[in-house]
């Protein structure tokens, strides 16, 4: 091993190697301040430091979009901070009782809910929903409910099965006589609703459904919206509003092994979910990446002291630089957290290359304190370059208009000068009672060193190479997305995240509709007529809307049907048990499957024959199971037949008797909690805009959002922000990452004072960068609000790594394969591992936005090693080769 | 759903022949104030019960002149004649509107001559009055027979220029609206006006026969 010994000593290399040794020989003192400091800072940062994770807030207030939103949330704060509740139920009537039950609870619920609201469960609307049908829906229904009024009136007289078995026993003999009527619906309702008990996914029979001759889908769903309380002294804010939410459902019955089912999602339930996810399991993850890291550590020192200086140096240096954060800014936000990101990422990396190099010089034979000396100038010279070039290149992020970020630089810059002066005093005061035994090459290391001199002396081919992966890079680059999408970073599993998308998948109930102002009922109704020309909007709705045309025309309409319908009232039926009641059933539905055979045999060809046929192979399942069944079981299954097809008919009858009592009605006449809603108190009328696509597609959501920002430049709304929010994010760290490159081409301009050195130093940052870049696009692992924090780490390990690189080679004299082999290298190398070790571990978070940043942070880390370690050795080589042949 | 299209000619009808045959008179206990719903509903069963014990000496005429004035004043028919029609009567003409509802009147008058002809003691029974949205008025009633089960009329009654007016009958809760509306409407799209009257008129010969 060859060590150069010759190195220029300039003042700069003279104050640190000072610095060390002095700290060496006063050590105690240094450790007692040290201890102090460190315990002072600490409480001080854990009584003043704050966690702000409004994440709006962290965009500049003066860019027009959040000056939309504000405007918008003023006039209307109901719409802000909810969440979504979606009931599902096989049948209409089961979703509107649930959601009529569920509200009706939690609106008592006061402490845990500010609001609560399910749009299609409010009397007003139910009694009035006829108003919003056509004149000829209108004439239709009346047709459909006539012709069911003398069905639904015998068996209102007498809910039964019995009664039920006749009546269709009557009704399939009239079809059989020849008479026409549209018997279908029924056939396959009750066949459909036999079978699914004989099935035992039992599914109730919707008369809703058979009054509007509507074949019953598989799902029908309910949506309430809920304001809750939230609590920010939590650490989950909605954490009680959603487990009373919980309980309320399970005291209701809607569970998820009932027939109705509950899915919280919106905002409030997407934000918890996703801290639930990010922080599921940290305290597992964090313990063992600090496990892995010292692992590393132990791999590259062979010796625990070093590696508990090491942690013990990382811990001091956190602890002031939190302690920094807490006097500069007083809080930290979602992106200026990662200060502890990058401190550990980087600040660990000083410690490992002074220790390195410390056992470098300590191999040549020197006494400790004199080595101290020496590796103090040496290494401290080489960090102080470092520190200096990494904080300009953070500091440079402090004039973006992206306030995290912003925060971030100030930092983050400050913690590389804060971690430099800890890696100076701390480790070398550390070394008096944690001395460290001259180092060893270890074969991995020795392997590693034949590799990088293999891939030098072929540097031919390390040129073609890079230069083809260049090529390569160069055809992806203008692929590189950014993902607004803030639903794709969560766990795709997450039930709210599911839920949400399944909504957003529905044109008609998107959850992210762009939302327009206006300032009276004519600039509202112009509004939505020129947005609903647009292709990309699928229907636009005010205030208007809900109070419909032509009531006058259509409230004869609605008087006639409901006084064809007449006023069914159900008879409340004794259900004592009556041992005659299963033969009684029985006997009923025998009488049925006879009046089919006949009707099937005497029609084969009538169009409602399929109908019979399948209710008759139902009703001879059903016989069979009865036939094997014991008394009980027979009885117990009759019962539940009955309760399938019956259960939903007092709630269908209800609502009925409700819609025809409709009476006209105004504007003002509108319940307060929808007039609220769409026409603010100061006088703004909402106008709601719905995507025609799924704008979980971000193609898509451009698209919407720009085509409703043409007619409306001022509306706003989850598309909006989400959007806006993203391009704000890209444009500061664009403007940040350009302030930090030509603040970091000065500062080596001025260190270095050459324009060739400093470009050796960027060059293996720009490839790694060119290369990360692309492979977000073949790995399919977009840029979002995230990974995009992992950036910054990534330029400070790039710039020091290649800063080290070319420092120890000008020290060195001579550019050599002699590098490959010196601490300098294993330092990096090391360094870059430890940081692999204690992030990459991210990869296989469940949220998606902690996995993406997690890969991002590996194939950076490994394009800068390759970079740094097999390109930038072939350039210097090359560069000195030239400068020498010149 | 036009399941109940079966159920409605031939079970209430049914029911409605054979119970009406069975009638008696006093079931009314205090007498109304004159022009109240339940007077009006009161006046029609005096009068049916009138034709049923009188009905053979009477004969079908008879009982349909008796019954005819009653009838007239105690229904709105042109309203009833209207609705069952729905959308289609403003697209009848004026002529045909004459044509249908007198031959409606001629029919609602003569199901009741059809029906009440003989007595067996039957009687009704005043059950309650309610009030109804759009103020309407719903006067509940059972007919009693001796021998079988009652069955229920419940009279829809609504204020017109002329007074309380039935408009709708409910037998057993099937409402004649309903049952009318369903057929007629389904020949007269179908089948076209005049089909529909000779169908009307089909029935009532159908309402003089035994």
């Amino acid at each position: 091993m060859i060590i150069p010994t010759k190195a220029s000593h300039g003042r700069v290399y003279g104050i640190f190697a000072s610095w060390a040794a002095a700290c060496y020989r006063h050590a105690a003192w240094i450790l007692l301040a040290a201890a102090v400091l460190a315990a002072t800072c600490a409480l001080y940062t854990a009584r003043n430091l704050v966690m702000d994770t409004d994440t709006t807030d962290m965009l500049s207030e003066h860019l027009p979009f959040r000056a939309n939103d504000e405007r918008y949330r003023k006039a209307f704060p109901q719409d802000a901070d909810i969440m979504l509740l979606v009931l599902e139920a096989p049948t209409p009537e089961q979703a509107h009782v649930a959601a009529k039950h569920l509200s009706a609870r939690l609106r008592n619920d006061a402490g845990n809910f500010q609001e609560v609201y399910a749009p299609n469960v409010d009397d007003f609307l139910i009694r009035n929903g006829l108003f919003y049908e056509d004149i000829s829906e209108l004439e239709q229904i009346t047709d459909r409910l006539a012709a069911a009024q003398p069905l639904i009136a015998q068996i209102a007289r007498d809910p039964s099965l019995e009664t039920f078995a006749s009546v269709l026993t009557r009704a399939v003999d009239e079809l059989d006589k020849g008479r026409s009527f549209e018997l279908r619906p029924v056939l396959n309702g009750v066949s459909a609703t036999l079978e699914a008990r004989l099935a035992e996914q039992p599914r109730a029979l919707s008369w809703q459904s058979l009054f509007s001759g509507e074949p019953q889908k598989s799902r029908y769903q309910q949506l309430i919206m809920v304001k809750p309380v939230l609590d920010y002294a939590q650490l989950f804010p909605a954490e009680s509003a959603i487990t009373a939410l919980r309980n309320t459902a399970q005291e209701l019955g809607i569970t998820d092994n009932g027939p109705v089912s509950l899915h919280v999602t919106g905002e409030v339930a997407l934000s918890h979910e996703e801290l639930n996810s990010s922080l599921s399991g940290m305290e597992y993850a964090g313990a063992l990446s600090l496990l892995m890291v010292a692992a590393v550590l132990y791999a590259g020192l062979r010796a625990a002291r070093a590696v508990l200086v090491i942690l013990l140096s990382l811990v001091l240096g956190l602890i002031l630089t939190a302690a920094f954060a807490t006097v500069a800014v007083g809080h930290l936000n979602v992106i200026s957290i990662a200060f502890a990101v990058l401190y550990i990422g980087l600040g660990v990396d000083y410690a490992i290359h002074f220790l390195m190099r410390y056992r470098e010089i300590l191999e040549s034979g020197l006494p400790s304190a004199e080595a101290m000396h020496e590796a103090g100038g040496e290494a401290g010279d080489a960090l102080a370059a470092c520190a200096l070039t990494t904080s300009i290149g953070f500091y440079a992020f402090m004039p973006t208009a992206y306030r995290g970020v912003a925060e971030l630089g100030l930092i983050s810059g400050t913690g590389m000068l804060i971690s430099l002066f800890v890696t100076l005093t701390l480790v070398p005061a550390l070394q008096r009672y944690l001395p460290t035994q001259p180092s060893t090459i270890s074969g991995v290391e020795e392997s590693l060193g034949k590799l990088l001199e293999f891939t030098l002396k072929w540097r031919k081919w390390v040129y073609v190479a890079t230069l083809a992966a260049l090529a390569g890079a160069a055809t992806m680059l203008p692929h590189i997305e950014f993902d607004y999408n803030l639903l794709n970073m969560q766990n795709p599993k997450d039930q709210a995240v599911q839920t949400f998308r399944k909504l957003l998948a529905d044109p008609d109930n998107s959850p992210w509709q762009a939302v327009a102002l206006a300032r009276s009922r004519d600039e509202a109704e112009d509004l939505a007529r020129q947005l609903n020309k647009l292709p990309e909007v699928s229907k636009v709705i005010t205030i208007l809307d809900f109070v419909p045309a032509g009531q006058e025309e259509k409230l004869p309409l609605i008087e006639e049907m409901a006084l064809t319908m007449g006023p069914i009232a159900l008879a409340t039926r004794p259900h004592a048990a009556d041992q005659q009641q299963p033969q009684r059933q029985r006997t009923a539905l025998d009488l049925l499957a006879s009046a089919l055979d006949r009707f099937i045999a005497d029609h084969p060809e009538h169009p409602a024959s399929a109908s019979g046929r399948s209710l008759r192979s139902s009703l001879a399942k059903l016989f069979t199971q009865l036939d094997a069944a014991n008394p009980s079981e027979r009885r117990k299954l009759l019962q539940s037949m009955e309760e399938d097809l019956l259960l939903t008919l007092p709630v269908a009858l209800q609502s009925l008797r409700a819609a025809t009592e409709a009476a006209p009605f105004e504007q003002h006449d509108l319940p307060i909690s929808l007039r609220s809603r769409w026409h603010s108190q100061s006088g703004e009328y909402r106008v709601a805009i719905y995507p025609a696509e799924d704008i979980n597609d971000n193609k898509a959501l451009r698209r919407f959002v720009r085509a409703v920002q043409k007619v409306a430049p001022q509306a706003t709304g989850a598309p909006m922000v989400s959007l806006e929010a993203g391009e704000a994010v890209v444009e500061a760290f664009v403007q940040a990452f350009t302030l930090a490159l030509a603040g970091i081409m000065v500062a080596l301009l001025v260190l270095l004072r050459s324009v060739a050195y400093s470009l050796l130093v960027l060059a293996p940052l720009l490839l790694a960068a060119i290369f990360t870049g692309s492979l977000t696009v073949l790995l399919n692992v977009p840029f979002n609000f995230a990974n995009i924090i992992a950036l910054p780490l990534l330029l400070g390990i790039g710039i020091d790594s290649a800063l080290h690189m070319v420092h120890r080679s000008r020290k060195g004299g001579s550019i050599q394969e002699n590098l490959i082999h010196t601490s300098t290298t294993r330092a990096i190398v090391y360094s870059a591992f430890t940081t692999l070790a204690g992030f990459g571990s991210l990869m296989f978070s469940s949220h998606q936005g902690t996995a993406s940043m997690g890969v991002l942070l590996t194939v950076g880390l490994v394009f800068t090693l390759i970079s740094t370690l097999v390109i930038l050795p072939a350039l210097m080589r090359a560069t000195t080769h030239d400068l020498k042949g010149s | 759903m036009k399941v109940l299209h079966a159920i409605k000619t031939v079970l209430p009808l049914q029911i409605i022949i054979v119970v009406m045959l069975l009638i008696t008179p006093e079931s009314w206990a205090e007498a109304p104030e004159p022009g109240s719903p339940k007077e009006v509903v009161n006046r029609l069963h005096g009068t049916l019960i009138k034709a049923m014990r009188e009905g053979e000496k009477l004969g079908y005429r008879g009982r349909f002149e008796l019954l005819a004035p009653v009838v007239d004043q105690t229904h709105d028919l042109d309203f009833i004649a209207r609705t069952t029609l729905g959308a289609n009567w403003t697209q009848l003409d004026a002529e045909q509107q004459r044509t249908f509802t007198d031959v409606f009147r001629k029919l609602s008058i003569g199901t009741y001559a059809g029906w009440f002809k003989s007595h067996d003691g039957e009687r009704f029974e005043f059950l309650e009055q309610q009030s109804m949205p759009r103020n309407q008025v719903m006067v509940r009633s059972s007919l009693v027979r001796l021998k079988e089960e009652p069955v229920r009329f419940d009279y829809i009654l609504r204020q017109g220029k002329e007074g309380w007016r039935i408009v709708n009958i409910l037998a057993d809760g099937v409402s004649d609206l309903a049952l009318k509306r369903v057929e007629y409407r389904a020949i007269l799209q179908r089948d076209g006006f005049p089909t529909l009257i000779d169908m009307l008129k089909k029935k009532i010969a159908l309402t003089e026969e035994d």
